[in-house]
């Protein structure tokens, strides 16, 4: 079957695929994993060539004829099998100085634009924080804590939503069933529910496209949808879009193993550690004991004017 | 609401006056010059650079179409432009001030003259002054070679810098250099900028607590700190001498948040402890409503039967 028949044919029967893929593997029943994911690839033009060395799915390295590779495009199985192990030895983290944020909102459009969001959605927000009525206000960015102790991973009946070896809590939207129950229980309240149609559902009609788990799209209406720390960009080595958007220096991303993150502004390269320590990082609610992944340092500079009246929501 | 409306006129007076406020340029930074003559390949690299990180505040140079921030970043064709030193540009640029970032680790040396060479050909009337050549004891002509090694009972990395003059070795001496080790993200400095002694060697701290990756290999580049005087030469290498980091994967612990084969033991008991006690119990009572069917079936002899 030629691949662009496959493709039509997926599409066609791209509402059904969830029982699609249960029936099949009621069939397929105890059928090896490798043999699904290799029946996956697509495969394109091949190049001429001597022996080059590849890492198989399975860590192996091993030498192919040059002319017998063939780059290969991911299908929505071998997205998915990826997407569930996470990159290895790593542990990301995120550090976000607040004393640097002026609101420019950068992050957010980024992310709507990498995650085909709706404008009214959001995967990361930033909230006015006022501490007291004579303290100036400060923003905050705040984005999934993709917590060491998810307690939204915990209440998912279906597996859906997981954490990976590498820190990054993701959402499977092929599995989500919409019950919001990982919404009920996030104390960060991070998550969104797909209400409506995606913001790109006629793109997705006229070009179907894989489901990427690893960036959360295409979107689908009715299941959550959460900030993934955009795990496809960390794959090939780019820092998340809300990182590398902002134009004020205020995020810091990297690996807890190498202990360094890198400013997502002026690419400059810290020690995580000694950040942290010196310039009195803490987190949201440790108190919950969800051993959040994200850090803040504290609004030291504030940049907006004390208002005359304070935002009061009790009022 | 009036005092919503005042508060943003505050807002907006306050902002307008910080805008002001003007940028001072220390006064030895204001006459810094480049070394090389601007030229039409260095302004098409420095459009390249302009476009991937300037564009999105200050817009497209000449059409005058920065974003509204405040204070305003300004159109580089501009006389707000045109009126800097190339030292002040230089200083601007590499600095960074309120909403506008500091470049110092995003863009080398060359990086920002190309920059600065790419703003300058929107400026009529402009003259480039080039800086004179400073005195090193590298002969005119030759080739700088660098290298670089690891002295465990010192912990020292060494950086070493020849000077190749028609097959004559000269070490050059008095050159600052630097190293940097390489995170996923970006390159990380190692302890302070050295200069090289006479015999062309800078000896720069090791810390032994650097993690590398799980055995222990850390990938060190180094370079020269004067990179406008020296040039972009640096030397790579893989050195075993950070901490091997094997640390576990962040799900491989049992929790209640993990997935069925890792849950914690606890409930995998309980849970299938629960099934098989009630599984026993609904198998009893059917064992038992047979038992009773099958006895209602049997024959019963005259004395068996009780008539009450």
């Amino acid at each position: 079957m030629s691949s662009d028949k496959q493709k039509s044919e997926m599409s066609e029967n791209q509402k059904d695929s969830r029982r699609a893929f249960l029936r099949k593997l009621g069939l397929v029943g105890g059928a090896a994993s490798t043999g699904a994911i290799a029946s996956g690839f697509k495969y394109s033009d091949s190049n001429q060539g001597e022996y080059v060395k590849v890492m198989t799915s399975d860590h192996v390295m091993v030498e192919v004829p040059k002319t017998q590779m063939q780059a290969v495009k991911l299908d929505t199985e071998a997205l998915q099998s990826r997407g569930r192990v996470g990159i290895k030895g790593k542990r990301w983290v995120m550090v976000i100085d607040l004393a640097k944020c002026r609101n420019a909102r950068e992050c957010i459009k980024g992310c709507q634009k990498h995650h085909h969001l709706h404008p009214y959605q959001f995967h990361i927000n930033t909230l006015v924080m006022q501490d007291s009525p004579k303290s100036a206000p400060y923003n905050m960015p705040k984005p999934c804590m993709h917590c060491d102790n998810a307690p939204c991973v915990s209440v998912c009946p279906v597996d859906a939503t997981f954490k990976r070896q590498d820190g990054i809590v993701l959402i499977d939207n092929e599995r989500c069933i919409g019950c919001r129950f990982c919404m009920a229980a996030c104390p960060y309240s991070v998550r969104i529910f797909n209400w409506e149609e995606p913001f790109h559902a006629e793109m997705y009609k006229e070009q179907p496209m894989e489901y990427d788990i690893e960036a959360n799209i295409p979107q689908k209406k009715g299941t959550v949808s959460k900030c993934v720390f955009s795990a496809d960009c960390l794959r090939e080595g780019d820092l998340p879009t809300c990182v590398s958007s902002c134009p004020n220096g205020v995020f810091y991303f990297g690996d807890e193993n190498e202990d360094a993150v890198t400013n997502g502004t002026t690419k400059e390269t810290v020690v995580l550690s000694e950040l942290l320590e010196k310039k009195a990082g803490y987190r949201l609610m440790e108190e919950l004991g969800t051993k959040p992944r994200v850090y803040y340092l504290p609004p030291k500079d504030r940049v907006f004017d004390t208002p005359e009246k304070p935002d009061n929501h009790h009022s | 609401m009036k005092n919503y409306i005042l508060l943003i006129i505050g807002f907006v007076i306050s902002t307008g006056v910080y805008a002001q406020g003007e940028w001072i340029v220390p006064a030895d930074k204001k006459g810094k010059l480049s070394t090389v003559t601007f030229s039409s390949s260095m302004e098409k690299l420095g459009a390249d650079i302009f476009k991937n990180n300037c564009v999105s505040c200050h817009g497209t140079p000449g059409q005058n179409n920065p974003i509204p921030l405040m204070p305003s970043p300004g159109d580089p064709a501009g006389s707000k432009f045109s009126d800097n030193t190339d030292g002040e540009l230089y200083y601007k640029i590499q600095e960074g001030r309120v909403t506008m970032p500091s470049f110092k680790s995003a863009l080398s040396a060359t990086d920002t003259w190309n920059v600065i060479a790419y703003i300058r050909s929107f400026h009529k009337g402009y003259k480039q002054e080039v800086a004179a050549k400073v005195e090193t004891n590298i002969p005119e002509g030759a080739t700088l070679a660098m290298d670089l090694s690891y002295d465990a009972d010192a912990k020292k990395v060494f950086v070493k810098v020849i000077a190749n003059n028609e097959g004559e070795q000269i070490p050059v001496a008095g050159v600052d250099v630097k190293i940097v080790a390489k995170r996923y993200f970006g390159q990380l400095p190692i302890g302070e900028p050295k200069a090289t002694d006479g015999n062309g060697i800078a000896n720069i701290d090791w810390n032994d607590e650097l993690p590398g990756d799980s055995i222990g290999n850390v990938a060190l580049t180094a370079s020269f700190v004067d990179t406008e005087n020296y040039g972009d030469l640096t030397v790579a290498k893989d050195l075993k001498i950070a901490v091997a980091t094997n640390k576990p994967a962040l799900n491989a612990e049992r929790a209640m948040w993990n997935t069925v084969k890792k849950a914690p033991l606890w409930i995998l008991f309980s849970y299938l402890g629960g099934v098989i006690t009630v599984w026993f119990f609904i198998i009893y009572v059917a064992l038992s409503l047979k038992k009773i069917f099958a006895l209602g079936k049997d024959e019963v002899s005259d004395e068996e039967q009780v008539i009450y």
